[in-house]
């Protein structure tokens, strides 16, 4: 894949959508009443994540322990590969998530507690920090968590000179890109990069990031919203 | 009688007390807030990479070894390069073997209650988090810091490509260099990212490989493999010098204030003047108005330090690392949790970073220097010049 | 050869110590008495020795536990173990350089022994003898002590034997461990050797103690 085909000189992306446009975004929240106290399960495009929250129960630590992991099963890419369970990205990711989310928890409200959030990709196209962040907020939502603030994050690729917002997995191969999360504020609590990338193109990403940030959480507000007129 | 906790917070009251009470904020150190500590580079062993480094009180070995081995199937034209890192209690007793111990037991919260309630509800950055996990009761495991730990040198050093891995490669499909990095954290003193960061690169710069040749073609081609009397050892090519700096977030805010903003300031205000000993924090918040140096429009109050000791790790509400190279190229940034950067801090940070991140390899090219000059075989030089001198003949 | 030991190098340990023959280099650290990290591991009339030994390159193998065992073995009766009870003695030996190949294990055990000695000194630790080792190789009844890498990749046996410190001088046998063959009038001659071997080495930890010891001294004039 070259890199022409990821931008166009007319400015459309490989797959039709302008540099500022997000895929489809769509979350529903309680998805899985009888399964969990919480759940949600959130799409970006074709990446769809489900998460399932079970909490809060007694513990016996002296504080709130959150315990995040993230499963992605054979089925969710299209090679069909089957990630090992000690796989040291996937336990980073779930470390990131965790500590995220722990900080928008009002804490100080769940003394001894635990809560236990079980993410499944169900299908894996890109943004999967990102969509795995989001779908966790609105579990947390969904089961009535105590929280600050919710929490929205965001992937951006850059092409050349211009961002690209919500990459897809095609994008994430050939493109730098970064995941950003932000709270109220567009304060930035989330930041993930892995590639490399020269330092005065961040500012531009940053800012397109904070951008969609608040865009996907306007979503996330209607979403919740519908969901406590159905309820 | 002594228990596991001899980095007891006693300390840390007076590194808190004067992060937060003092104008500007000061370190007990009296180390600027953004200058990083003594870098020490030891060179053990110049052929095998064993390099020893110092950065203040952190004191890191990092030793490189190589075999040939067969790639991998799906790369066949890319050598092996793998990086081992392990913390054993040698580095801090706070750490256990094998990892999956709790901590949240091995140091009683010494700071008085007061103090610490604005960061009662903190998650910590890296390696902040085993302290804080101790102090705070998180109870944070000492696997989910080893696992940070190494992916973030991981994504430093092998995900940005710094070693070239296409020239590991020996015959396509077949041989291949395999590269392996072993981390060894002596003693913790804070930052042990960036210790380690600067370890793994230091070490293969320094590191030379047997020389080899293939004689033949196709079937009956042959691998030599070159003791250093047959032929000089080759280095690896490094192609550029990734950096990690660690930044750590200390703030006299409470949580909500640092999420909510604005709005929280105000009714916080009118709080403090009903309630008088309410929090520590809060007066001191006050105090810093009337003072006059940040107006009411001051959104944050964050304060960032670069490579934080490990008192300070202890108490630091959250972290981020950004690797560099000198090209200005940023590798890797990393943040999860903990306080929340306003995006002009971070492009501030940046800044910051990138000026550690020349400085650091400025010093690594001389020590680099330095060492040939010193090992420089002034007999062997001689016979080689004699022969490319063409007036003697 | 040389031999060089340096005492209280790491901060955050009780005590630690670097011990260097030739080109095998290790550190050791001990920490403790502390409480009981594991429950199960605590005993109510002696301290608990937990060592962990880890290579110079790689992960830890069966040869690291191997190392484990004997440093067990050795350290154990050298402690006054009931002056400690339910406590838990922490002890990490690193090698950082090991000098010989992966089929022997003569002179990293040997540098072990030697830098957990001055490790447990530096850490405080009620000892019940000092304790110093040696190792050394054996060809066509030749005996070479400290061998280098090729000359033990060429013995036919090799030796590495612990002996009491009484009065400066070596004094009791402790441990002794023979590989290869080997006879028994070679291996009361090593023996002999050994011991002496050790008092020359006494004299260079000696002064390593000493320097420690006014290092540490905080009333200095």
């Amino acid at each position: 894949m070259s890199h022409q085909e990821l931008l166009s000189p007319e400015g459309f992306r490989y797959d039709g959508r302008r540099c500022n446009e997000q895929r489809n975004f769509n979350l529903e929240l309680n998805t899985h009443p009888h399964a969990a106290d919480g759940s949600a399960i959130c799409s970006m495009g074709n990446t769809k994540v489900l998460s399932l929250l079970r909490g809060p129960t007694d513990s016996n630590d002296s504080g709130l322990s959150l315990s995040v992991s993230i499963i992605q099963p054979p089925y969710a890419k299209s090679d069909r590969v089957q990630v090992s369970k000690n796989d040291r990205r996937f336990a980073e990711l779930s470390l990131m998530v965790q500590r995220t989310l722990l900080q928008s928890i009002v804490q100080k409200a769940y003394p001894r507690t635990n809560i236990n959030i079980k993410l499944t990709i169900l299908s894996a196209d890109g943004s999967i920090l990102a969509a795995c962040v989001n779908s966790a907020t609105a579990a947390l939502v969904d089961a009535g968590i105590a929280l600050y603030d919710t929490v929205t994050a965001i992937t951006v690729g850059i092409h050349d000179i211009s961002p690209l917002i919500d990459c897809n997995a095609i994008e994430e191969i050939d493109l730098p890109y970064l995941t950003i999360g932000t709270i109220s504020n567009s304060k930035i609590n989330l930041l993930l990069m892995e590639s490399k990338t020269p330092l005065d193109k961040l500012q531009k990403m940053i800012n397109l990031g904070t951008e969609g940030c608040i865009q996907i959480r306007n979503q996330l507000d209607i979403a919740i919203r519908k969901s406590a007129i159905k309820h | 009688m002594p228990s596991t906790d001899n980095t007891l917070p006693i300390p840390n009251i007076l590194t808190l007390h004067s992060l937060f009470s003092s104008n500007p904020p000061l370190r007990p150190s009296l180390r600027p807030l953004t200058e990083p500590r003594d870098l020490k580079i030891s060179i053990i062993n110049k052929d095998n990479g064993n390099i020893e480094i110092k950065l203040g009180k952190t004191y890191v070995s990092c030793k490189i070894s190589a075999i040939i081995t067969k790639p991998f199937e799906d790369r066949q034209f890319e050598g092996i390069f793998n990086i081992n890192t392990e913390i054993t209690p040698m580095c801090s007793p706070l750490f256990s073997n094998g990892g999956g111990n709790d901590f949240s037991t091995s140091a009683p919260a010494i700071i008085p209650k007061t103090v610490i309630s604005v960061e009662e509800n903190e998650d910590n950055g890296n390696d902040v988090i085993m302290g804080g996990g101790a102090m705070m009761g998180l109870g944070v495991d000492q696997t989910s810091i080893e696992i940070m730990l190494s992916r973030l040198i991981e994504k430093a050093v092998r995900r940005s490509n710094a070693l070239d891995l296409e020239s590991l490669c020996i015959i396509a499909g077949q041989k291949c260099w395999s590269i392996r990095a072993d981390i060894k954290f002596l003693n913790y003193d804070g930052n042990l990212i960036d210790a380690g960061n600067l370890a793994v690169i230091i070490a293969l710069l320094n590191f030379k490989k047997n020389d080899i040749e293939i004689i033949g073609n196709g079937e009956g081609s042959e691998l030599v493999i070159f003791d250093e009397n047959q032929r000089e050892k080759v280095g690896l090519s490094v192609l550029h010098i990734p950096l990690s700096v660690t930044f750590q977030f200390f703030s006299t805010e409470s949580i909500e204030r640092n999420i909510k903003g604005e709005k929280g300031v105000i009714s916080r205000k009118i709080k403090e003047d009903s309630d008088d000993e309410d929090d520590v924090n809060d007066r001191m918040e006050v105090d810093n108005d009337e003072v006059g140096v940040e107006s009411e429009s001051r959104s944050s109050n964050e304060i960032i330090i670069v490579d934080a000791t490990s008192e300070e790790e202890l108490l630091s509400q959250g972290s981020m690392t950004i690797t560099l190279n000198s090209n200005k190229e940023v590798c890797q940034i990393s943040k999860s949790g903990g306080l929340n950067i306003e995006q002009g801090k971070i492009l501030e940070c940046c800044t910051i970073a990138s000026k550690i991140v020349d400085k650091w390899t400025k010093q690594i090219k001389q020590v680099l220097i330095d060492e040939e000059v010193k090992n420089r075989d002034l007999k062997i030089e001689k016979e080689l010049s004699v022969v490319n001198d063409r007036r003697t003949s | 050869m040389a031999i060089t030991s340096e005492q209280n190098i790491l901060k955050q340990v009780d005590g630690s110590a670097t011990f260097q023959i030739d080109s095998t280099k290790v550190i050791s650290s001990v920490t403790g008495p502390i409480n009981v990290i594991r429950q199960r591991n605590e005993e109510p009339t002696s301290a608990f020795l937990s060592i962990c030994v880890r290579p110079a390159s790689g992960l830890p193998s069966t040869r690291e536990s191997y190392l484990e065992t004997k440093l067990k073995k050795i350290i154990t009766p050298m402690i006054n173990m009931e002056q400690y009870a339910s406590t838990e003695i922490q002890i990490v030996v690193q090698i950082l350089e090991s000098g010989e190949r992966e089929q022997f294990t003569c002179m990293e055990l040997s540098c072990a022994v030697n830098s957990l000695y001055l490790a447990l000194l530096n850490a405080g630790i009620s000892l019940k003898a000092s304790f110093l080792s040696s190792f050394c190789a054996c060809k066509d009844g030749n005996i070479i002590v400290r061998p280098r890498m090729n000359e033990l990749d060429f013995s036919t046996s090799h030796h590495v034997s612990v002996f009491s410190i009484v009065d400066g001088k070596s004094d009791e046998l402790i441990y002794s461990d023979s590989l290869g063959k080997t006879t028994e009038d070679e291996l009361f001659k090593v023996l002999d050797v050994i011991s002496n071997d050790i008092n020359k080495i006494n004299e260079s930890v000696r002064e390593t103690i000493l320097q420690g010891v006014v290092n540490d001294y905080i009333w200095k004039f």
